[in-house]
C-alpha cells in the first residue's frame, strides 16, 4: 500500500522504528522502510553487523548515516544474524534506491518466529502510525525554523 | 548562490573516474616515498626558498622594473600584461600564423593561450610527451606532472598510429621512438617556440627552466622566435636564487636532486665572430619575447594573500592532498588543490573559486608540509571563506551550518545529553567536543571512564560548540558560546582544561579568552601520568591533522603506547606526513561520500601494515575511519583513551 508518498509492500511486517521484516524460508530479512530512507536522505554509511551476532527484538544492532542524520537499525525479531548485505559497504545508495530489495541489511535466524505477530502489517493501523510520524516530523521541522 | 550543483558534479565525476584514480594512485605511491626520502637530504632548502620568495614578493615593486630592464638589456622584448587578455592579445600580435611548439606553461594555461591561438588558426603542438598524448587523445590531463597517466598504452599506440601514419606498437620503446621522431619534426618546422619560466633572475634578466625530457631545450632553442609567458611572481633577485627555486621544485615535486636539464636563457642567441660585430640569432632564436602577467597577483598581495605567490608549481602539494587524491583534477580550476583554488579567487574570481571547490579543503595542512615554500593554503582558504560571506558569494550550506550551531550549540542540531561527570569544584575541566557528544559518544564515555579510573579530579561541563567549526567555514566563533564555556570552567575553580577533540584543543589554545588557563590535549595530559596497562596487540597510530601538523603532538601518543609495552607499526604517511581522514572543515558533513572515500584510502593504507588495531585520538577521525572500514579490513579502530580504558578493565583492549 501507499501511505502519503511512501511505499509499503503488503507482504512485509513493520515495526515502530521504521524497520521491515520479510519471512524467507526459516529466516527473517530486515532493512529500513521507504519512509525511513526518504526521511534520512542520501545514505552514506551503513554499519554492517557481524555474522553470528545475537540480536533482541526492538533493540538496536547497527547504525546508518546520511549527511544529516544518524539512525539505529532495530531488530524486528530476536535471534542471531546469519547473513549481512556486504554490498552496502561499497554502495550505500542501494538503501535509497531499493530499500525493500537490494538495500536489505541483515538476515536473522529467529529464535521465535511468533514475535512477528507483534509487528504491523499494511492496513489502517500502519497508516495511522505513519501519518502520526509524518505529522510529528512536520512539527519538528517547524520548530527548527 | 547556485554552488551546490557544480560542486556535487565535480565530486561525482571525480569519484566515478576509476581509471584516473588508479593512475593517480600509482604515481603517488612512487612519488611520495621519493619525496619524503629526498627532502630529508636537503634540510635547509625549504627555509632558503621561503626566504627568497618572501623577499621577492615583498619587493616586487622594485624587482619587476629591474627584471624588465635587465631582460630588455639582454635583448628580450618584454610585455607587462595587467590582465590575461592583454597577454593573449600581445602574443596573438607576435604570432602571425604557422605552428607553435610549446612546453608546459601554467601561465599560458591560466590565460587560455592555446585556445586563443587555435581560434586564430595557429597550429599548436604540445612537446611534453604526457601533454602530447593528452592533446592527441583529446582528454583532460589527470596529473600536473604526469598528465597522461590515465591513458593506457593501447590507446597511445592507436593515436600515434593514426597521427604518424605508420603502425606504432604498444611496446614502450616503439611508443617513445614514435613520439620523439614525430615531435622533433614538429619542432624543426615550427615558427614559434612557447615556454613558461620556473624563475626569472631580475639582475641578469635570465629565464630559468627545468625539465627532464629535453623538449624545453628544443622548443626554446630551435624556432626563430621564442615566447615566454610567466607570472610576475616568478621574479627573484639573482640567478643563484633562481637556481634554489628550480632545485626546490625538483626535490619537492619529484624527489629528484635536480631535474635533468636546467636551462638559463638570457635573451636571443647571438654571435660576434665576424669582425666582432654583434648579430642576434645564431643557432638559437633571434627574437625572445617575455610576457609577464599580473592577472590578479598584485591584488592578492594587496589583500594579504602574498603567500599564494610563493608557489613554484612543483605539484608536491597535490601529491599529499587527500582531496586531490579522491577527485583529482576536479579539485580546482587551471591550478589544482587548495592553493590552486585559493589563487582562482584572484586570477578569476571568488565566485569562481567557490564553484571550483573552495569548500572541499579539509584544512588538514598536508600541503603546507609538502610545500617547499611552506605555503599555508588552508589558512588562506579559511580567510577566503570569510571573505565570501562579506562579498555575498558564501555557500548556503555554510550559512545553514551556522544557523544550526547558533540555535543548538552544536553542528548536528540535536539536544545535548549531560556527560554525567559534573562536579561543583574540580582541578580539571574536561571538554569533549561535539563529534564526541553526537557521533562517538561510546568512545567518549570510555575516555571519561579512563580518567576516573586513573583518579583524576575532573568535571565535565554543559558544552557549547567551541568555535572551531565557525572559524573553519569563515565565521567568527559565537561569543556567547565562548563566554558560556569560559564561565563554566571558571566556576569549577579549574586550573587546567583537558580537551579531547584536537580541533577544540586547537581553538582553546589559540583563543585569547582562555589565556591564563592551562589548556592541554588529553594526550599531553596522559603522557605525564602512569597508566597501568599492558598492550598485547600490534597497533598502528593514525595522526589526526589538528593534533599533529597543527599542534605538533606526535610523540605523546607514541610514548603512551610504548610505555604500555605496545608494539607500534608506522605507515609511510605518519607524523607530519600523516594522511588526513577526510573529515575536517565540515567536509564530512557536507560532502560525506568524498570524505568517506578519503577515509577508505587511509584505512586501506593502515590495514596493510598487519596491525590488529588502528589507534587515534580524535572523534572525527575515529568516526570517519570506522565508517570507512569494511568487513574485508581485518583491523579495528579505537580512540587511544577508549582502548586504554578497555585494558584497564582487564580486557585485551578489544570488544
Amino acid at each position: 500500500m501507499k501511505i502519503g508518498s511512501y511505499e509499503f509492500p503488503d507482504d512485509l511486517y513493520y515495526d515502530a522504528h521504521h524497520c521491515w521484516a520479510r519471512v524467507e524460508g526459516d529466516l527473517v530479512v530486515t532493512g529500513i522502510t521507504d519512509f525511513a530512507q526518504k526521511l534520512a536522505g542520501d545514505i552514506v554509511y551503513v554499519e554492517i553487523p557481524s555474522k553470528g551476532r545475537k540480536v533482541e527484538q526492538g533493540a538496536p544492532y547497527a547504525s546508518m548515516e546520511s549527511g544529516k542524520w544518524v539512525g539505529r537499525l532495530y531488530a524486528p525479531v530476536s535471534g542471531s544474524i546469519v547473513a549481512v548485505n556486504e554490498s552496502l559497504e561499497e554502495d550505500t545508495s542501494l538503501v535509497n534506491s531499493s530499500p525493500y530489495g537490494d538495500g536489505w541489511v541483515a538476515k536473522i535466524k529467529p529464535s521465535d518466529l511468533g514475535q512477528l505477530a507483534t509487528l504491523m502489517k499494511t492496513g489502517p493501523k500502519l497508516e495511522e502510525f505513519i501519518q502520526s510520524e509524518i505529522a510529528r516530523i512536520e512539527k519538528e521541522k517547524t520548530a527548527k525554523k | 548562490m547556485g554552488f551546490k550543483e557544480p560542486l556535487e558534479t565535480k565530486i561525482r565525476m571525480g569519484l566515478q573516474d576509476v581509471q584516473s584514480t588508479k593512475g593517480r594512485n600509482i604515481a603517488l605511491d612512487v612519488i611520495c616515498p621519493k619525496h619524503i626520502a629526498k627532502v630529508k637530504q636537503y634540510p635547509g632548502l625549504s627555509r632558503r626558498l621561503r626566504e627568497i620568495k618572501a623577499y621577492s614578493i615583498a619587493n616586487l615593486d622594485t624587482l619587476l622594473p629591474q627584471a624588465i630592464s635587465s631582460l630588455q638589456a639582454a635583448g628580450c622584448k618584454v610585455f607587462y600584461a595587467k590582465t590575461g587578455k592583454e597577454a593573449v592579445d600581445y602574443i596573438l600580435s607576435v604570432v602571425k600564423g604557422g605552428t607553435v611548439v610549446k612546453s608546459k606553461t601554467n601561465a599560458g594555461k591560466e590565460v587560455g593561450l592555446v585556445e586563443a591561438l587555435e581560434a586564430k588558426g595557429v597550429r599548436v603542438v604540445e612537446t611534453d610527451l604526457g601533454d602530447r598524448i593528452v592533446q592527441l587523445a583529446d582528454v583532460l590531463p589527470s596529473h600536473s606532472l604526469v598528465p597522461a597517466l590515465h591513458v593506457p598504452r593501447e590507446k597511445i599506440s592507436e593515436i600515434f598510429t593514426r597521427e604518424y601514419g605508420y603502425e606504432v606498437t604498444t611496446e614502450l620503446d616503439d611508443l617513445i621512438a614514435a613520439a620523439r621522431k614525430g615531435t622533433l619534426q614538429e619542432i624543426l618546422k615550427a615558427d614559434y617556440g612557447l615556454s613558461g619560466a620556473n624563475a626569472i633572475a631580475a639582475d641578469s634578466g635570465t629565464i630559468f627552466l627545468i625539465e627532464n625530457e629535453g623538449n624545453i631545450r628544443a622548443v626554446t632553442n630551435i624556432p626563430r622566435v621564442h615566447i615566454v609567458i610567466a607570472g610576475i611572481e616568478k621574479i627573484v633577485p639573482t640567478p643563484l636564487d633562481a637556481l634554489t627555486v628550480v632545485q626546490a621544485a625538483s626535490v619537492y615535486g619529484l624527489g629528484q636532486d635536480l631535474g635533468t636539464y636546467v636551462s638559463c636563457i638570457s635573451g636571443p642567441s647571438r654571435t660576434a665572430d665576424i669582425e666582432y660585430r654583434l648579430v642576434l640569432g645564431m643557432h638559437g632564436p633571434e627574437e625572445v619575447h617575455v610576457v609577464l602577467i599580473d592577472n590578479g597577483r598584485t591584488e592578492a598581495i594587496r589583500e594579504g594573500f602574498q603567500e599564494l605567490l610563493y608557489c613554484t608549481n612543483c605539484g608536491s602539494c597535490l601529491n599529499f592532498c587527500p582531496v586531490y587524491g579522491a577527485i583529482g583534477e576536479n579539485y580546482g580550476y587551471k591550478y589544482l588543490g587548495g592553493r590552486g583554488v585559493a589563487f582562482t579567487s584572484f586570477h578569476a574570481s571568488l565566485e569562481k573559486a567557490q564553484k571550483e571547490g573552495l569548500s572541499f579543503c579539509t584544512t588538514c595542512e598536508s600541503c603546507r608540509v609538502a610545500c617547499p615554500a611552506q605555503i599555508n593554503a588552508p589558512e588562506m582558504v579559511k580567510r577566503l571563506r570569510a571573505k565570501a560571506q562579506k562579498e555575498n558569494v558564501a555557500l548556503e550550506t555554510y550559512a545553514e551550518a551556522k544557523r544550526v550551531i547558533d540555535a543548538y550549540g552544536n553542528p548536528y542540531g540535536e539536544k545535548r545529553e549531560p556527560w554525567g561527570y559534573e562536579k561543583e569544584q574540580a582541578e580539571n575541566v574536561v571538554f569533549m567536543g561535539c563529534v564526541s557528544a553526537f557521533r562517538e559518544r561510546e568512545a567518549a564515555m570510555a575516555g571519561l571512564e579512563l580518567l576516573q579510573k586513573l583518579g583524576v579530579d575532573f568535571s565535565t561541563i554543559d558544552e557549547k560548540c567551541c568555535g572551531g567549526v565557525y572559524e573553519d567555514i569563515g565565521y567568527a566563533a559565537n561569543p556567547e558560546f565562548v563566554q558560556s564555556n569560559l564561565d563554566q570552567i571558571r566556576a569549577k575553580g579549574a586550573k587546567r582544561l583537558i580537551v579531547f577533540c584536537p580541533r577544540c584543543t586547537r581553538f582553546f589554545k589559540a583563543n585569547k579568552a582562555f589565556v591564563g588557563l592551562e589548556v592541554v590535549n588529553i594526550l599531553e595530559f596522559l603522557s605525564t601520568i602512569e597508566i597501568p596497562v599492558h598492550i598485547k596487540d600490534l597497533v598502528t597510530w593514525h595522526d589526526p591533522c589538528h593534533l599533529g601538523r597543527s599542534l605538533g603532538i606526535y610523540d605523546q601518543p607514541r610514548g603512551i603506547i610504548r610505555k604500555a609495552n605496545g608494539e607500534l607499526v608506522e605507515p609511510l604517511r605518519a607524523y607530519e606526513y600523516g594522511r588526513c581522514c577526510g573529515a575536517g572543515s565540515v567536509v564530512r558533513g557536507i560532502y560525506p561520500r568524498m570524505s568517506l572515500n578519503m577515509a577508505r584510502t587511509r584505512v586501506d593504507e593502515l590495514a596493510k601494515l598487519g596491525a590488529r588495531v588502528i589507534l587515534t585520538e580524535c572523534p572525527a577521525c575515529l568516526h570517519n575511519l570506522k565508517n570507512a572500514k569494511t568487513s574485508k579490513h581485518n583491523v579495528r579502530v579505537y580512540n587511544l583513551t577508549e582502548y586504554l580504558n578497555r585494558l584497564m578493565a582487564g580486557g585485551n583492549g578489544e570488544e
